[in-house]
């Protein structure tokens, strides 16, 4: 799910609090394909605290097919390295947390 | 309302590094000392005082720092001390805000700080402070770091722009070769371009010589009005060009991945001010908190066209006898980066450049261009000095 401005029509992932293209404080909650591609990606080695027992893990930043961007877990089968472009899917969310699939 | 000349009459720093047994009291006293003195001043005819810090309650547990160092200075009480945040750009805040009182005639002589103790803690405890600037509404709960941040835009710039691995590591064998000549650096060995690609992988692709050290410190600075500086300093530095800007909280909310759109208004409002083209300036201290960002930044900066940052690297370019050198001083690499002081550090390492007393002076010196980008490029000033 995602937000849509009722004044501008511009989709955004939540939170949001004055819409960035029209600064309107109304937004409907949107679903969304949950189908998008790889812009960039970074295995963390080294954790914050809190993140200890989750190294080494898989952060990209998604471009979804609707054309917002975000930034996500991502899980990635064992042995195989993403490529930018590659082509992800929604999982779950959970705890502000968005988590997506690597499909390749 | 006109705005007036502001100079640089005095500057002190501590050397960067693990100052184990020196409180962040203790930092911040001998740099605000040293400025003092340097600049010829009685503390008394301070009429007011700056302190950029980031990340000390999370880690010492120290709030409040601004009257707590006044207080072990002893400036007057009748003065406003207080403290800025914005990331690793804190004391380049104070800084600004410092100047903008002393540029609108309000004052005088302004005292300007910062301060980072960061060696008490693990490195995870640091890891999640420093990660604190990402919206923790969002891009921040993912877990990802300022090395996880830098690898993101680093992969992207690589893919966008053919920039390469090796590039992004000659930085780090620049800024090494670079503070080995500097004593108030964290780190004073040369390394090799295998040595980089040898490290350990901190965050893929960056490695341990890519990232820089966690490091205690404190620099200071004196600002007074242009008019009145000769009456204090045979050698003032005037700021001709200052300017801090806001960037986003999180990378995905740049819709892009290669540039920090804070540090490209900065520059442009800071070279407007000043008057010259980015091909005037001599030297640069730039925010090389990864190897990666070294290059973006020289881009953003105006230096070099976008994505070919890594080529001005590769061919020597931004050496300290190439056409623009950048972080002569070793920069936040290999002098180290106390977050909240950095940007005071800077203007240090630019200041006894321009009065061409630097250990890796850039002949003939005249301008320096200092910038930081405060963490995930949120806030961003830029400051451009001159010789007299």
């Amino acid at each position: 799910m995602v937000l849509k401005c009722q004044r501008c029509q511009g989709l955004f992932v939540p939170p949001k609090y004055n819409c960035p293209q029209c600064t309107g404080t109304d937004f409907d909650s949107v679903g969304v394909s949950g189908k998008g591609k790889v812009r960039t990606y970074t295995t963390i080695r080294v954790p914050p605290l809190g993140f200890e027992s989750q190294v080494p893990y898989e952060i990209g930043v998604i471009e979804l097919l609707e054309g917002i961007n975000l930034t996500a877990r991502l899980i990635v089968k064992g042995g195989e390295e993403p490529t930018i472009g590659g082509k992800v899917k929604f999982l779950r969310s959970e705890g502000g947390t968005h988590w997506f699939e690597y499909c390749g | 309302m006109g705005m007036r000349g502001v100079s640089i009459i005095g500057v002190g720093t501590t050397p960067y590094g693990i100052l184990k047994n020196q409180t962040i009291k203790a930092m911040a006293v001998t740099a605000c000392n040293e400025a003092i003195k340097d600049a010829g001043i009685d503390r008394k005819q301070i009429e007011a005082f700056y302190l950029g810090n980031y990340i000390s309650g999370m880690i010492i547990g120290q709030e409040t720092l601004a009257p707590l160092i006044a207080g072990g200075i002893c400036l007057n009480k009748e003065i406003s001390c207080t403290k800025v945040e914005g990331a690793c750009s804190s004391a380049s805040i104070a800084l600004r805000q410092g100047y903008l009182l002393v540029a609108s005639g309000l004052y005088d002589i302004v005292l300007v700080a910062g301060v980072e103790k960061m060696s008490s803690a693990s490195t995870e405890k640091i890891t999640a402070s420093l990660g604190a600037s990402i919206d923790m509404e969002t891009e921040g709960l993912t877990g990802l770091t300022f090395p996880g941040f830098w690898a993101l835009m680093a992969r992207r710039h690589m893919y966008e722009f053919g920039t390469t691995i090796e590039q992004i590591g000659m930085v780090a064998v620049k800024n090494h070769k670079n503070g080995a000549l500097n004593p108030r650096a964290r780190f004073r060995n040369i390394i090799s371009l295998e040595d980089v690609m040898n490290s350990k992988m901190i965050t893929d692709p960056l490695k341990l010589y890519d990232c820089c050290p966690i490091s205690d410190g404190a620099s200071a600075a004196v600002l007074c009005s242009s008019e009145i500086a000769k009456e204090f300093s045979d050698k003032p530095i005037d700021i001709i060009g200052s300017a801090q800007t806001t960037g986003y909280s999180t990378l995905f909310e740049q819709a892009q991945e290669v540039s920090l759109p804070a540090t490209i208004l900065a520059a442009k409002q800071a070279f407007e001010m000043a008057g010259i083209m980015p091909g005037d300036v001599d030297l640069a201290e730039i925010h090389d908190c990864f190897s990666p960002a070294e290059i973006a930044d020289s881009e953003d900066l105006g230096f070099f066209e976008k994505g070919k940052g890594g080529w001005a690297v590769q061919d020597g370019l931004t050496r300290v006898d190439g056409k623009l050198p950048i972080n002569p001083s070793g920069g936040l690499l290999c002098k180290g980066h106390p977050v909240g002081a950095t940007g005071l550090g800077q203007v240090y390492e630019v200041v006894r450049q321009l009065r061409h007393e630097h250990e890796n002076q850039v002949k003939g010196a005249e301008i320096g261009l200092t910038h930081n980008a405060g963490g995930t490029g949120a806030v961003c000033t830029v400051h451009i000095l001159r010789r007299r």
